[in-house]
């Protein structure tokens, strides 16, 4: 079973540079995100000797943490700020992109001034008697190995440090762009080289029916027919990779779904054939639906494409060898079936089945091939058009088979009418 | 039906259009916005638009490149030249914003590539077959 991807890659970022600060100034650092309220403080294995002293004591470890949010939310996003053991930190608003979204509090270090040495010395104090400390001495004694800064010179340090980090991450922006940009510019190149070679391959298929008009189909014919296919398949898998959007924008209009569903049983009859199975087209299927024509064709010819790769092999006429695409009017909608033998899916994968990259328990080697990315797409784009898919699955054959077929069967739903409307003037 | 198939991909996919001209219909080639707006008399003379989106401009400094060459182009054409022949898009797009302004300038349909010249054939017949019928309901 694979755990879908959970990512936290940003949140990750975020503490390995807090921790990247602490280590080169051994000073506690803390990420203020102002639109989530949320406060990330770095974790303090490399905190300078005073503050590991403190947050020895369990009492002073749970106030330095509640300290490091206090610090973030009343500190006004910018200037100097005092902590709860009279160190001195400076909180310097944080902008991306032009936007603030927050503040990055650092520092830790004790302020040249008697004004600000005055008011350390009564937070010191303070925390000594709240943690009943008897070790007075000590506190003092590591206190007073705390570097000084003038208040110029921690703003700066503090300003400059950020800074980098800014340049750092705007680069890293503009990096990712670059990538997006050229990723854009290679699926338009593949797109095109696609559209000719399928232009050539349907142009050829069209010369081989001129040509060799003749009741029994030349086997050239046929292998020219099924070139078309298999570049429609390939365009297939290139649009599936882009995920619903991969076929662009949705073009709700009113569309024969018998004609998608027949397209789907020509575009894989010859694999299902090559495996000893047959596709059959039942119920009443000329039915006008408002859909985006090209989005549910995507998703039923994936269902299909599901129903063959996932069939078990056998000998043609047996009806455990079937694929039965069935359209059925309903008054909540019109619905597809798609039912086929073969390889199940267990009760408790109904729903994870429809998560991409997915793969069902019962899946074999020969069947763990494809990208993995077709039922997703397909849930994706009927939910688009306010529809429903769901699959269900029970095993067949005797008790002790160890391979038993199991018949599964898809049911996309979909309304006759779009609540809105958002067809091409 | 004459029709205007302005493509800088053209060399490359021109078996597209095949199946449109063996039904007869006439292509004329252009290749780029430059020469789209050189010819503006003759895409005001033909009965329908195939429009690329995706074309560089051409027009501005050395080297530069507009990605949405072939919408800027439509607006031109549209708001500057008056020409309101039926426009069917035949792009890879999927970018919301321009589908947005394409559908403000009134496009006829949007055909993504790629398809197979049949149905490319059908979709254009088809837009044609709409406007005429439109037109003739206006008076």
């Amino acid at each position: 079973m694979v755990t879908p991807y959970q990512p936290t890659t940003t949140e990750d970022m975020a503490v390995t540079l807090l921790e990247v600060f602490t280590s080169i100034t051994g000073t506690p650092v803390t990420l203020f995100l102002r639109n989530e309220e949320r406060v990330l403080p770095s974790l303090g294995g490399n905190y300078i000797g005073f503050c590991r002293w403190i947050r020895g004591n369990p009492e002073g470890l749970a106030l330095c943490q509640q300290d490091h949010r206090r610090q973030a939310l009343e500190s006004n996003l910018s200037g100097p700020v005092l902590c709860h053991a009279g160190l001195w930190g400076y909180a310097a608003p944080i902008k991306l992109g032009g936007r603030p979204i927050g503040a990055f509090l650092a520092g830790g270090v004790r302020l040249i001034g008697e004004h600000y040495e005055k008011q350390s010395l009564a937070r010191l104090d303070a925390l000594a008697n709240r943690l009943h400390l008897s070790e007075r001495e000590r506190l003092r004694s590591l206190f007073s190995q705390v570097p000084e800064l003038s208040p110029a010179e921690l703003a700066s340090k503090v300003r400059d440090n950020l800074s980098r980090i800014q340049r750092w991450y705007q680069s890293s922006l503009d990096d990712r762009a670059a990538l997006e940009d050229g990723t854009q510019k290679i699926t338009h190149e593949f797109q095109i080289r696609l559209q000719g070679l399928l232009a050539r391959s349907e142009n050829l298929a069209s010369d081989l029916v001129e040509l060799l008009r003749t009741t029994n189909k030349p086997r050239i014919l046929v292998d020219a027919e099924e070139l078309v296919r298999e570049h429609q398949r390939w365009a297939m898998l290139i649009q599936n990779l882009g995920g619903g959007d991969g076929l662009g924008h949705y073009d709700f209009r009113q569309y024969d779904i018998g004609r998608i569903l027949r397209q789907a049983k020509e575009l894989f009859d010859s694999e299902a054939e090559a495996k000893g199975v047959t596709i059959e087209l039942v119920g009443s299927i000329d039915v006008s639906l408002e859909m985006s024509p090209d989005h549910i064709s995507q998703a039923v010819n994936n269902l299909v494409q599901n129903a063959v790769k996932y069939s078990f092999r056998g000998v043609p006429g047996q009806r455990e060898r079937q694929i039965r695409i069935v359209g059925e009017k309903h008054p909540d909608g019109f619905k597809i079936t798609i039912r086929n033998y073969g390889i199940g899916i267990l009760p408790h994968e109904y729903e994870n089945i429809f998560q991409r990259g997915y793969r069902g328990a019962l899946t074999r080697d020969e069947y763990r091939t494809g990208s993995g990315l077709g039922l997703a797409v397909a849930k994706e784009i009927v939910e688009r058009h306010g529809g429903n898919i769901s699959v269900r699955s029970w095993r067949q054959g005797a008790d002790d088979d160890p391979n038993p077929p199991y018949l599964t069967r898809f049911v996309i739903t979909l309304p006759y009418e779009q609540p809105t409307r958002r067809r091409v003037p | 039906m004459k029709i205007v198939w302005i493509e800088d991909d053209a060399d490359t996919i021109s078996p597209v259009v095949r199946p449109l001209k063996d039904a007869s219909h006439e292509i004329e080639v252009i290749r780029t916005v430059r020469e789209a707006l050189e010819k503006v008399e003759l895409i005001r003379g033909c009965d329908l638009i195939l429009l690329d989106i995706i074309m560089p401009i051409g027009t501005g400094p050395a080297g530069a490149e507009e990605r949405w060459g072939g919408l800027t182009l439509l607006r031109q054409l549209r708001e500057e030249h008056h020409i309101d022949k039926p426009v069917v898009v035949f792009s890879v797009v999927s970018n919301e914003h321009v589908l947005e302004q394409l559908r403000d300038l009134g496009v006829a349909d949007i055909v993504r590539k790629p398809v197979l010249p049949s149905q490319l054939k059908q979709r254009v017949e088809a837009a044609w077959a709409d406007w005429q019928h439109r037109r003739e309901e206006n008076g």
